[in-house]
């Protein structure tokens, strides 16, 4: 072909900034996951950090924070998204005000929103305990213990989150013909048999999406947790994610080494859910 | 039977309501909270919706030591050379995958696939590293290029062009149309919805990026909102007032423009929960 | 074509940032000698104190002056916050590795990399005088690195520091509680944060005994290993040691007062000061490991009678708490190319109107012996003969901020903060503290 030359011209300024910001960082992560580095003095180390992270504890119970974080995200947003979708979709008045308003966290910066949050955790003088003290409860130490900590930024997610998979489940929802629900109606179906029987089945490709997204996101977790606990994700490593463990491995203990064999690993990870992901939608389709 | 129907969609209205009082919550917190003075030593408890002491106190003392408008300007370069860059260069790549027939075609896509399964977390310190060599370490561009290819919206732009029929662009070949101009003149026109979602995609992407820019940027006047206000936050910490008050200028601008364009984000975010 | 329209003038819009931004970036050809300094915890801004509502002037205005008396040099200064963003870390790196400051303010520790330039020449050649810096100071600065015959100056310490015990005396009374002794013990500190935790006899409300913070417990933590005699670091700073008898009794302390609620549970993950501190409504009535701030805080909210201060816990050796003076020292890098004018930089940044802008404007003590007391003394602060009395206690073993306490105490923080969660026993905090500094920072 004659003309096929300037193509290459189309593709090139992404293919450049591919591979001068993307292919060749990686690559160098991977090179940086052999050595011991500060990165001010690097030395060759062999497997000698994959053997290391292998019995690292510190990093096996980041990996369980953030797989406890993504599904516990996913288990709480999906539902009530697909449920709020469902009643704005039948609303016939106010959509759009409803729909602005739940939305507008998403739009919200983390670091902004973490901070606020934060003081509306805060276990004396916090809006939250002073709700659950109004219910005649004791109240709840939030991000303050192990054991509530994951469980604050799970509501933290789940009010940031929400928004977005709304909007996606309302778009999937529209796709559905008014006629599927009629033609059940005059079959004698019931809403709940309607919404078991048509929506569930119909927005599987929409929750699908949501899953993958939502996955690949829940694993790339930082910025609340860097708010609310530092990068060791206070209290207690209670809610260091991998990218924490990640930051805190180079930018804070100079083992830029380390850190990079856990970003490999994460890569890795994240590699296997998306295929399994598309695989599985592949066959759906 | 009408009884009813006006019934339900009562009730609905209620449960939508409630839930969105919730969400408002946090929003409403930060603006109470930034009005009382007393909020610089502890939070005002029990909460107030109005605080008894309200002073515009805090927002004097934020605007003194709080540079807003830079970083609301510096984060405005850079997400609209990011946006823009974003734009012309899926543009470009979209329609040669589409539409070009070359060698190696196939590969390229996949490549761009590929990128897209690549965390942004994982390649920050090489990239640190290399924006030092290329001494684009603390200048807006270390924020701007690593992103601008982005093979998201590039596998968006070739999903829609494919929409587009061979037959406009055949008629164009034809009275000779090179083919950035059938791009630019023909196909680009067409591409208007998408277009408008990857503004707005890349947009919100963009403009809270957090973690790369606290690493890349050293200057702080050329901060963008997130770093600077956590910046701030280091300082401030202990000042809630005061903080709240940082917080509500450094978010109410971006949520107004939202409910401005809210129809075009709204539509962005559903086309991407389709196309995949 | 409407759109196409717009797209262009997007494009051209683009274009011309694009242009803009490259102008900007590269550094013009000057005539100047141009110094870059990186520092950490400077305020530049102006700004106003949000409790008394008293203006401060910012530092930029003596970057100002600076280039203003000074033709032949350009100084640009970059400040980093202090606290949980690692952006000083990040920073530093940069300026080591890519020369892109000559004057360096970082942690003693970097000395190591044997990327900054010794500064004995400079020394002698002007006839400084290390002696007016306060004691110890500028001996931790001086150190050997690899390939070094013999110890160099290689930094000098541009501030000082220390940590008190601060408590509200108020609380003491409600309670009928003598007040802390000028020296106290762990012992003290148990028994009085014991009885003042509950509720007041007199207003009713509940209080706490003692106030720990949380997320950066590493200072705090080794000093009371100290005291209990312990040595937490052993070879020169280059082996820990926290399974040691007086650690784990440092690690009791904390769980039991915690367990009692002495020291409030949101103490386990909390920075800075208890909701409420020094102000007329505090209810917590000791505050452990309380930086200098509290003299000018003391005196701007008119709470000088209601808050008192004591030393440091002190150990066997006579050290109390930390060395702050030398903890983030300031130096000049191997690479710069205008070290002369960077030395003039950092003689500047400890010249008396320098380190009294920052006393007065930005509540950060000078590193001047003799000016700490002469100073607090003009301006009438409270505290002053306690404050004297502990910047010359500090420890140097903790001074020393070798690998394994400055990037031990993060993890030092979270077993802290896990132990104040009551979520691990003493026993095995010692034992995560030890295998993780061995495993995580040591190799």
């Amino acid at each position: 072909m004659r003309k096929e030359r300037h193509w290459y011209l189309f593709v090139a300024p992404a293919l450049g900034l591919f591979l001068l910001f993307i292919l060749y960082p990686l690559v160098w992560n991977f090179y940086l996951s052999f050595t011991k580095s500060s990165l001010i003095r690097t030395t060759w180390v062999g497997l000698f950090q994959y053997v290391r992270i292998a019995s690292d504890r510190t990093l096996l119970n980041a990996l369980y924070n953030t797989l406890y974080l993504t599904f516990f995200n996913l288990l709480t947003q999906l539902p009530l998204a697909l449920l709020i979708a469902t009643l704005l979709n039948e609303i016939k008045y106010a959509r759009t005000p409803f729909r602005i308003i739940y939305f507008l966290p998403y739009v919200t910066s983390i670091v902004v929103a973490a901070i606020i949050w934060t003081y509306m955790f805060d276990p004396d003088e916090g809006i939250f305990n002073w709700f659950l003290r109004l219910l005649g409860f004791k109240g709840l130490l939030w991000l303050s213990h192990p054991s509530t900590s994951k469980l604050s930024v799970v509501i933290f997610n789940l009010w940031h989150w929400l928004g977005y998979q709304i909007l996606i489940y309302l778009a999937g929802l529209q796709t559905i013909p008014p006629q599927l629900y009629e033609a059940a109606e005059m079959d004698g179906a019931n809403s709940l048999q309607k919404f078991s029987k048509i929506t569930i089945p119909l927005l599987k490709p929409t929750t699908v999406f949501l899953v993958i997204t939502g996955t690949i996101g829940g694993m790339q977790t930082f910025q609340q947790i860097y708010m609310f606990g530092t990068a060791v994700g206070n209290p207690g490593r209670s809610i260091q994610t991998v990218v924490a463990y990640i930051y805190e491995s180079g930018w804070v203990l100079q083992h830029f080494g380390i850190g990079a064999t856990a970003a490999v690993l994460l890569f890795l990870i994240i590699m296997a859910i998306t295929v399994v992901n598309v695989k599985f939608l592949i066959r759906e389709k | 039977m009408r009884k009813s129907i006006l019934l339900k969609q009562g009730s609905m209205g209620a449960v939508l309501a409630v839930i969105g009082v919730i969400f408002l919550l946090p929003f409403i917190y930060m603006l109470s909270t930034s009005f009382s003075r007393q909020a610089n030593i502890a939070l005002p408890y029990p909460p107030q919706l109005i605080p008894e002491d309200f002073s515009f106190f805090n927002y004097i003392v934020m605007l003194k030591s709080f540079s807003v408008g830079l970083y609301y300007f510096n984060s405005g370069i850079v997400t609209s050379s990011v946006v823009g860059g974003v734009l012309l260069i899926s543009s470009l790549a979209g329609y040669a995958i589409a539409k070009g027939s070359f060698r190696g075609k196939y590969f390229i896509f996949l490549l761009i696939l590929a990128t897209m399964m690549v965390p942004f977390q994982i390649i920050i310190v090489p990239l640190y590293i290399l924006m030092l060599k290329i001494k684009l370490y603390d200048t807006r561009l270390a924020l701007i290029l690593p992103v601008m290819a982005n093979g998201y919206s590039i596998f968006l732009m070739i999903q829609y062009m494919k929409s587009i029929p061979d037959e406009l662009l055949d008629a164009a070949r034809i009275d000779g149309c090179n083919e950035f101009k059938i791009m630019w003149q023909i196909v680009l026109p067409l591409c208007k919805p998408v277009l408008a979602a990857l503004a707005v995609l890349n947009f919100l992407w963009n403009w809270n990026s957090f973690l790369w820019p606290l690493i890349a940027l050293e200057d702080m006047n050329k901060f963008t909102i997130p770093i600077g206000i956590a910046f701030y936050q280091q300082q401030f910490t202990a000042y809630y007032g005061t903080m709240m008050a940082a917080a509500t200028v450094a978010i109410i601008p971006v949520l107004i423009l939202f409910v401005l364009v809210q129809r075009y984000v709204v539509r962005g975010i559903a086309l991407t929960g389709l196309k995949l | 074509m409407k759109i196409s329209k717009q797209v262009k003038g997007k494009l051209i819009i683009f274009i011309l940032c694009m242009v803009m931004l490259g102008l900007t970036s590269p550094a013009f050809a000057q005539q100047k000698t141009t110094v870059k300094a990186m520092m950490i915890g400077f305020q530049m801004e102006d700004w106003i104190d949000p409790v008394t509502g008293t203006t401060f002037n910012g530092f930029s205005r003596m970057v100002e002056k600076f280039n203003a008396e000074r033709p032949n040099i350009e100084l640009k200064f970059t400040s980093i916050p202090w606290g949980a963003l690692i952006g000083p870390y990040a920073k530093t790196l940069s300026a080591l590795l890519g020369g892109t400051a000559d004057v360096i303010q970082t942690r003693i520790v970097y000395i190591q990399t044997g990327q900054f330039e010794p500064l004995d020449e400079y020394i002698e050649k002007d006839n400084y005088d290390l002696g007016k810096l306060i004691a110890h100071s500028a001996k931790v600065t001086r150190q050997k690195v690899a390939g070094d015959k013999e110890a160099h100056q290689y930094m000098l310490p541009i501030y000082a520091d220390a940590r008190l015990i601060a408590y509200d005396k108020k609380i003491f009374d409600d309670y009928g509680v003598a007040y802390l002794s000028h020296k106290p013990t762990m012992d003290e500190l148990r028994e009085k944060g014991t009885k003042l935790a509950g509720t007041n006899p007199v207003t009713g409300e509940k209080t706490y005994g003692l106030w720990f913070e949380g997320n950066y417990s590493a200072w705090a933590f080794l000093t009371y290993v100290r005291a209990f005699g312990g040595i937490p670091i052993l070879e020169n700073g280059s082996r820990p040691n926290f399974t040691s008898d007086a650690s784990l009794k440092a690690l009791r302390w904390l769980y039991e007062l915690r367990e009692k609620e002495v020291i409030p549970a949101k103490c386990a993950a909390i920075s800075g000061d208890p909701p409420g501190w020094l102000s007329k409504d505090n209810k917590h009535a000791i505050r452990l490991d309380h930086n200098l701030a509290i003299t000018f805080l003391a005196k701007e909210r008119g709470l000088v009678e209601r808050f008192g201060v004591s030393l440091n816990v002190l150990n066997k050796w006579g050290y109390a708490g930390l060395l702050g003076a030398s903890d983030v020292p300031a130096g000049i890098a191997k690479l710069s190319e205008n070290k002369d004018a960077a030395w003039e930089v950092l003689k500047w940044l400890l010249s008396e109107e320098v380190q009294r802008f920052r006393f007065d404007n930005n509540r950060v003590f000078p590193v001047l012996e003799k000016e700490i007391s002469q100073w607090m003394k003009e301006d009438n602060l409270p505290y002053a003969d306690v404050i004297a009395e502990q910047m010359k206690l500090g420890d140097p073993l903790i001074g020393n901020y070798t690998k394994v306490i400055t990037e031990g105490r993060m993890v030092i923080r979270s077993t802290i903060s896990k132990l104040l969660a009551l979520d691990i026993t003493p026993e095995e905090a010692a034992e995560v503290i030890q295998q993780e500094i061995m495993t995580k920072v040591i190799l």
